[in-house]
Parts: structure tokens; sequence; C-alpha cells
């Protein structure tokens, strides 16, 4: 768990990153640090999440209004932004799980598709 | 969302704030400080990119980076004054001009009327026979209705929420003890409330006032009037103003900026058009007559009907009408009915009123436009030439920054920042001398000219069109230099920069195009002011008949005071001898009709003798005239005598004829003697005796034809009323107008004094429009012209700089001077004469666009045309010479060491 370059982690694919952090912040604010270790945690340490990349999709969505941000303290008392999930941006989660449950579906069944078969 | 932003250092601190939290938890898991910390980085990734990424999604960086163009283009043009100051003058004086126009333009052409819905606003118009008397300002009567007329096409058609009618009429108000002249406004009842106007104070008029002849004794201001006059006090509700005689109640003051609904009208008092009678004493018609056509007629359509709609359905409304109309007034035969029967209604369009002045005005102002257009094309013109200038010597700084990775885009962007900047300056500028130029024109404008009611100052659509055009400016003299300045390659540029032999490329060619293009507008322009001030002085000097030196003329209204015709003739004759005895009169007389205003009288006549044409039209115009007016006015008379003082009310009737009423009627014959007859038509009998015959003189303006007219004695004239007076005299006009001014108080201590004017500055108040055409187009030539040369001496002496070493070397090798001067000069002319060919070419066909505006001189004129190409030579041989001089003094030895 420590050192992390070890592990052979799965890159994000363009766009999920949104989703996720969407979905992480369901369950509450959250800062940055702790978006990313979220997304990390919650997939059993299979995604790898550059910290540096986090902050311009919160930007993207923050400017979309999907996500609104206060400063504030965290639980070891230090001063970080906090993010929050906006009513639109609730809505867009629901619409974009559905678009990756659809998507993912379908890509399984195209990669388990029996290839020997006929 | 859309100013949802950041600062830099906010993001810096969030960056901060998570290295840290990460740091802590990887202490919390054993590491030491050192290592926790460099892990966090670690994780991070990289911090500038994702900062860098942060500015560019912010919109901050949009602000910084026109903060920053905005300081580095203000540093640049404050390194080069000269420049700076040329196009900002430049500009202002394009712009300035164009707002100036605009703004008369706009107010008189292309805005409608204050009041709601002004697009369902229709004006009737009615062309065919009348047969009868009819009074008309344009459009020949069609768009004159008789009040029953009126009123039956308001009860019986279904299409409009009001139909209303109008009447503007010169009324006496007295009050405050002094008696003063005031544009008053007949009105039905219903006026308002079809407008849909607010009243300010009390009430405006309703149905109500509008019940019968001389019943409706009320009266509504307008704002302008209440507040210039009565000093905006609201207790003049209630109170009684004597107008024409007849106390009226003022019950209201109507909403502030309504005008009525003709541009260029500004009534001050609205009067219910059942006071007809008292309001116009000597008109004669009673309200109910149906023979005479008096009155214009506007409505409202109902929402939702269209003009074509509701024309159909009037069709058959109208011929019911007319009809009923021919037979109660029995005056046609059964031809003549069905002729006037047929006669169809047309519904005008009326969102900008009733277009009265727009009919004189709409040509002198589109041609105003068009000028000032030109020279803002010019001035654009100008400003890109120096401009690519700028950029010729600006090569190696764009080729460095491009090196350095600059985008072309960013560059451009910049390039735009600087135009703006002084697209700016110049609007700014150009907004305050119109301003000016606004005020000075509508001051200028002499009463009488039907432009009442122009406002002198920028409102926010002129101010709107002001910025618009700064902006459209700066982009089309900002983009071409900038697109040029930019297209560079790097290597050749910072290779060879400054010692090429000869100049090359597409920057002198821009600026050779800029220069053809303004050499062309002005001749263009030249060729217009040329055209426009040989009319003004043809006019000036046109000959009159009248000798008008040292004559003031001076209108009373007598009846308007309620005096009957014989106590208005017993004041004429007693006025006339009181005058004549003042010191410095040489001579004094009387006419009924003002010349050289926009009134007149007209009639057909039965000439003795005359084998009358079937329907021809003996239409002459005519005055009632006092004894001593032919010398008075310097009209010579060519045979028999004038009238005298034996000529009176009860003695036999007599006229005077001008040669050209003479010369159509009585070719042949010897007129002294014979007979004619006021009207046409088999029951009447030549009963005016013809005593003499006068010279041709003009009547209207210098650009009217002379007409057939008829003069005759006021003491024969049944309704008098208007009295116009005209004295020559040889002291000062200034005290001779105090002089006469007390003479007539002592007379009459209650009759207002009208239009105290000499017949020379009244015959100059006419020519308004041609002066002001003549005096613009003169002085935007004379500014076109000194841009253009301007621009060719600036290209000129920039190609000697760009060639000094090719001069030298010519020197060098043995060229003479002349050669030189050959050499430069061509190169101008060359311009010059492309530009001039161009210019005059287009100037020919646009003349005869402008062909009806001229006088006296065809719209090719050869004199004309052949002084604006001598004129644009002479400009554009200078601003050739001094360049080229400049060349011939370079030195060889200099010019090669240099570099």
């Amino acid at each position: 768990m420590s050192t992390q370059g070890e592990k052979d982690r799965l890159e994000l694919l363009q766009g999920t990153l949104d989703v996720l952090i969407l979905r992480t912040l369901i369950f509450g604010p959250h800062h940055g640090q702790g978006i990313a270790r979220a997304i990390q945690q919650t997939s059993d340490d299979e995604l790898l999440v550059e910290h540096g990349a986090l902050y311009p999709a919160l930007q993207r969505l923050e400017s979309r209004g999907w996500i609104s941000a206060e400063w504030g303290t965290s639980s070891n008392n230090r001063k970080a932004r906090f993010y929050r999930l906006t009513k639109t941006g609730r809505t867009q989660l629901v619409k974009e799980t559905a678009k990756w449950k659809r998507l993912s579906a379908a890509i399984g069944r195209i990669l388990e598709f029996p290839a020997a078969e006929g | 969302m859309l100013w949802h932003t950041r600062k830099q250092s906010d993001f810096d601190a969030e960056i901060e704030a998570h290295i840290a939290l990460e740091a802590d938890r990887l202490k919390e898991e054993g590491f030491s400080e050192q290592e926790a910390r460099a892990a966090a980085r670690r994780a991070f990734g990289n911090v500038t990119q994702a900062q860098e990424q942060f500015y560019e999604s912010n919109h901050w960086r949009w602000w910084d980076e026109l903060r920053q163009d905005s300081r580095y283009g203000l540093r640049q043009l404050l390194r080069s004054p000269a420049f700076t100051v040329v196009a900002i003058v430049t500009l202002a004086l394009g712009i300035g001009a164009n707002t100036a126009i605009f703004s008369l333009t706009d107010q008189i052409l292309l805005r409608t009327l204050p009041v709601p819905e002004p697009q369902q606003l229709v004006v009737l118009r009615s062309p065919g026979p009348q047969g009868g008397h009819c009074w008309s300002d344009i459009d020949n009567c069609a768009q004159s209705f008789s009040y029953p007329m009126y009123k039956a096409l308001r009860e019986k058609s279904s299409v409009f929420s009001g139909l209303l009618t109008y009447r503007a009429i010169g009324v006496n108000v007295s009050g405050h003890g002094a008696t003063q002249t005031a544009q008053g406004v007949l009105v039905s009842g219903n006026y308002f409330q079809t407008l849909e106007i607010q009243p300010t104070l009390g009430r405006l008029l309703t149905a109500n006032d509008e019940t019968a002849s001389g019943a409706n004794t009320v009266a509504v201001l307008s704002y302008g009037y209440w507040s210039r006059q009565f000093g905006a006090d609201p207790s003049i509700v209630n109170q009684s103003l004597v107008v024409n005689g007849v106390p009226l109640t003022v019950v209201g003051v109507a909403h502030k900026g309504f005008n009525g609904i003709q541009i260029g009208d500004a009534p001050d008092i609205f009067i219910p058009v059942t006071m007809k009678l008292q309001m116009m004493p000597t008109e004669g018609h009673p309200l109910e007559a149906r023979d005479d056509f008096w009155l214009p007629v506007a409505g409202r359509l109902k929402p939702g009907i269209i003009r074509v709609e509701a024309q159909a359905s009037l069709r058959s409304i109208y011929a019911a009408l007319l009809e009923e109309d021919g037979k109660i007034r029995g005056a046609f035969s059964p031809e003549g009915l069905k002729r006037y029967r047929s006669k169809p209604l047309l519904l005008i369009g009326g969102a900008h009123g009733r277009l009265v002045l727009q009919q004189d005005a709409k040509e002198p102002l589109l041609v105003l436009m068009s000028m000032v257009g030109l020279v803002l094309l010019i001035a654009c013109a100008n400003v890109a030439g120096l401009l690519v200038v700028r950029g010729e010597a600006r090569q190696r700084e764009v080729a460095v920054r491009l090196a350095m990775g600059a985008r072309r885009a960013r560059l451009i962007r910049q390039l735009l920042t600087e135009s703006l900047l002084i697209g700016i300056a110049g609007g700014a500028a150009g907004i305050a001398l119109a301003s000016w130029g606004i005020r000075a024109m509508v001051h200028a404008i002499p009463p009488g000219q039907g432009m009442l009611g122009l406002a002198s100052s920028l409102d926010y659509r002129v101010l709107g069109f002001a910025i618009a055009l700064t902006l459209a400016t700066t982009l089309i003299f900002g983009l071409a230099p900038a697109l040029r300045a930019t297209d560079v390659d790097v290597h050749s540029d910072l290779k060879e920069q400054g010692s090429r032999v000869s100049e090359s490329r597409s920057g002198v060619g821009l600026r050779k195009a800029l220069i053809v293009a303004q050499v062309s507008l002005t001749a263009v322009l030249l060729a217009g002011a040329g055209l426009f001030a040989r009319t003004l002085e043809n006019l000036e000097h046109a000959d009159l008949g009248v000798n008008a030196d040292h004559v003031l003329q001076f209108s009373v209204s007598p009846d308007l005071n309620g005096n009957t015709p014989a106590q208005t003739l017993q004041f004429a004759d007693s006025a006339r001898r009181e005058i004549a005895g003042l010191p410095g009169v040489g001579s004094v007389s009387i006419s009924t009709i003002r010349m050289f205003s926009d009134d007149d009288m007209g009639f057909n006549i039965t000439p003795q003798g005359y084998p009358m044409a079937h329907d021809e039209d003996t239409n002459v115009r005519a005055t009632y005239i006092g004894p001593s007016y032919f010398p008075t006015l310097g009209i010579p008379i060519l045979a028999g005598r004038e009238f005298t003082e034996a000529d009176g009310a009860t003695s036999h009737k007599v006229c005077v004829i001008n040669e050209k009423l003479a010369q159509r009627f009585f070719a042949g014959r010897n007129p002294i003697g014979l007979h004619i007859a006021q009207g046409a038509g088999t029951n009447v009998h030549p009963d005016i005796e013809i005593v003499g015959i006068v010279a041709n003189s003009k009547w209207d303006n210098p650009r009217s034809d002379v007409v057939p007219f008829l003069y005759m004695p006021y003491s024969q004239e049944p309704r008098l009323g208007a009295l116009t007076f005209y004295v020559r005299s040889d002291r000062e006009p200034e005290p001779m107008a105090a002089t006469l001014r007390s003479a007539i108080k002592r007379l009459d201590p209650n009759l207002p004094v009208n239009s105290m004017r000499a017949i020379a500055a009244q015959i100059s108040d006419s020519l308004f429009d041609a002066r002001l055409v003549a005096g613009l187009s003169v002085s935007l030539a004379l500014v076109a012209a000194l841009m253009a040369a301007l621009g060719l001496y600036g290209v000129l002496s920039y190609i000697v700089v760009r060639r000094t070493r090719e001069i030298g070397v010519r020197m060098a090798l043995g060229g003479q001077r002349s050669d030189i001067l050959r050499l430069v000069i061509g190169q101008g002319l060359w311009l010059t004469v492309l530009g001039g060919v161009i210019g005059t070419f287009v100037a020919l066909i646009a003349s005869q666009w402008v062909a009806r505006l001229l006088y006296g001189i065809t719209a090719r004129d050869p004199a004309t045309f052949l002084t604006v190409s001598v004129l644009l030579a002479m400009v554009s041989g200078l601003a050739c010479y001094l360049p080229a001089r400049r060349a011939t003094k370079v030195d060889p030895i200099v010019s090669l060491r240099y570099e």
C-alpha cells in the first residue's frame, strides 16, 4: 500500500475521472486529497489517480456548476478547499452512471463472447 | 457561472493544502517528515503543469492579456505621439461628422413617433378630384379631407381602434398681460386616446370635447410650451387663456416629448377641432362644409389587422360615402360624380407620422450621410496607411516575438488592441465633436422652415451608433495592417533587416492601394462639393425680380385678436400711414401673403376673351397688396398703373398682372382694360379690370420658377386677416425693427408682431438646406483632400526613406537630380491619376443621383469636374514634390555608408 509504483495499476480512461469525483462526493463534502484517496481506496487500489490531474478536473466541474467549493478545516485541522455536489451535479451523476453501466456491459459482452464457437 | 473566477493564489493555496494533507497521511503511516513531503509531491505529479492548466482555463487570463496588451499598446502609442495624434484627429473628424449627421437623419427619417405601437398608425390618402376649396402641405390635397367626411369615416369603418384628425394653425395667445403668437393645432376629441398619449398634468381631450361648433372651449398644452411659457407651474390647470380672442380653459398638459404626429412640428396648444370658426376666423368655411378639404386624417389599426386588409374593407364604405357626399353637395355633373365616387382611399404607413418635412429633407440628408460615410472611409484608409508603416517599422519586433514562440493570433490581437485604443480615443473625441456639431446645426435652422422640435443633444440611440461605428471602424482600419504586419518570414526578416536595396512586398502595395482608394473617394467628394457650392452660388445670385436690399418685413394677424375684416382694413390703412411718417422710412406697403415663405394662395381664373380648352388648368398664384407695393419691392411697372388709395372697398374691382400671366392668357393683345374673373366655369363673368402689368418676380424661393401672378388691392379682399408689411428704409435693420414694433404697439398694444426679418435674410433662410449641404460638403471635401494629401505624402516619404540606398547608388553612378525627381513624382502621380480617374468616373455616375438638388448647373457640369481635376492635381503635386525634393538632397556618400 505504501509504495504505489509497485502495483500494476489501471490508468484512468479519458473522462472517467469526472464521474468518479461526482460519485465520491455523493457521501458528503470532500477536499481534493480526500477525493483522491477515496477513489483509490474504493477501487481497492486498482485505479491510479495522479493527484495533479485531479485539480483541472475539479476546476472544470466547478465551472460547469456540478460541484461547488468552499474553504474549510480538515479533520486534522488543516485549511482545505471542500467540494460539494450541487443539484445539477447530482442529476448529471445519475445520467453519467447509467451511461457507464451500459458502456461497460456492452464492452464486457463483446470481450466475453466465446470466440471459438461457430 | 460566467464570471466565476478564482485567483491563481487561491489555486496555489489549495495545492499546498493538498500536499500537506497527503504528507500528514503518509506520516501517520510511519514515514519521516522529509520522506512524507517528498512522496506527497511525487504523488501529486507536475505542480507547474497543473497551475498552467488552471491559468489557461481561467477567465482572468483573457482579462490579464487585455490589460497587458492595452498597457503595451499605450506605451507604443505614446512613443510615437505624432502618429497617434494624426490618427486620433483623423478618426475624430470622421466619426464626429458621421454621428452629427446621423443624429439629424435619425430624428427626421429613421425614428418612429414616440407613441405606443407606432407601426399600427396609418395616414389616409385619397387622390382624385375634390371640386372645392382645399388646403394642402404636401401631396396636392390628396391628404386633406372635409370634416363631415372624416366624421363619417370614423363612424362607419370598423378597422380602426381610433381615427383622428388634426390641423396646425397659428394662434395669438393672451394672458399675463401680453399677447404672443404660438403654434396651435386643432384636433379631434379622440386624438390623444388614439395615439395613447398620457397626460403629465390634468386630463387630455376626449370625445366629449368634440360636441358642436364653438362649444368646446378647452385646451391642452404641450409639455414644452408649458415649461417654456409657464415655468412648469402646475396651477395652470383650470386657468383660462385667451386664444384668438376666445377664452379657453386649460384642462391638462400632454406627455413630455410628444410633438404631434408630424416631424418638424412643435405644437404648443391642442384645441378641439370644433373650435375651427373661432380659431381660423378668416377661413370662412363652416365646420360642416363638405366642399372644404382642410384636415389630414390618421388612424390606428386594430391589433392584427394589416394595411391591405383594412384598405380592402374600406373600399366599399368610402365609395358609398363619396356618392352620398357628392349628391348632398350637388356640385357635380353625372360624369363628375362618377369620377368623384371612384376616388380610392389608400392607407400609408404612419409609424413615422405624416411625412411632410421628410419629403424635402430626405435627399439632402441621404447625400450628407453618404458624404460623411466617404470621409470616414478615407479616414480609415489614412489610419490604415499609417498602421502599415508602423507595421513595417516593427517587423523585427514581430519577427522576434514569433521566433520566441508567440502565436500569430495572439500578436494580431495585440495589434488590434492598439488599434482599439486609437479607435476609442478617436471615437470619444468624435462624440465630443458631434455633440458640438449637432447643437450648432440645430441652432442654425432658421424659423419657418418646418423644422421645429429637433433635439440638439445626442441621445442613447446616437451614442450607440457612434460606439458601433467606432468598433466597426477599428476593425476596418486595423485588421488588414495587423494581418499584414504578422505575416512575417522569421528567417529572412531577422537576417536582412534594414539592408534591402529596393522596397518590396505587399506593405507598400497595400499602402498604394489605400492611396488610390483615398484619392478616388476624395475626387468624388470634391466633385459633390463643387456641384453643391455652385448650386448655392447660383441660388444666391438668382434673379428674383425683386430688389430686396434695405427692405424689412413683418407680419401681424389682427383677425386672430377678434378683429373683423372691416376693422382689419382700417388698421392696415392707418398702420401704413403711421409707418410712412416714421423717420428713415422710404416707402411702405402690405401684402396678405408673405413673400418667400411657405404660404401661398392660388385659384383658377377666367380671362376675358381667352379661348379656354375643356378642363384647362388656368391656375394662377395671387395676393392682395397695398399701394406702393411695386416701388417698395423694386418691381418695375411695365404698363398701366399700380394701385392707389382710390382703389377702395366699394370702387370697381381692379387687378395688376405679371408679364407671365399676360403672355399666357393675353398673347398678342393689350390686357390693360380687359377683365378677369376669379374661378372657372360657365357661370363666371370676368369683372375684375386689369389696370397694370408688372415685371416677373419669384415668389416662393430662388429655386422656384416664375408663375402667372395676379395682384389685387387688399381693400377689395372680403376676408382680410393676416397682413405682412414691407418697409424700405436706409436705416440699420435692428433699430428700424424696434421703431416699427413700437409703431404697431401704439396702434394696437395687444397685437403680436411676427417674423420681423430683412427680406434678404428671409430669402437666405429659404436656402438653408442648400447652404447646409454646400457648407458641409465643401468642408468635408477639404478635410478629405487634406487626408489624401497627407497619405500620399506619407507613402512617398516612406518610399524615399526605404530607397535612400538605391537613390544614393543611382546618384553615385551619375544619375541627375531631375531623374530622381521624376522617379519619385512619377510614382505618386501614377497613383493620383489612377485614383482621380476612378473617382471622376464614380462621381459622374453618382452625380445623376443628386441632380434634383442642383440649381443652374447640370450634374455633369464640365467646369466643376475640370476644377476638381486641377485641384486634385495641384494638391497631389505638392504632396509628391516635397518628398521628391528630399530625395534629390540625398548625399550618395552618406547613404552608402549608412547601414
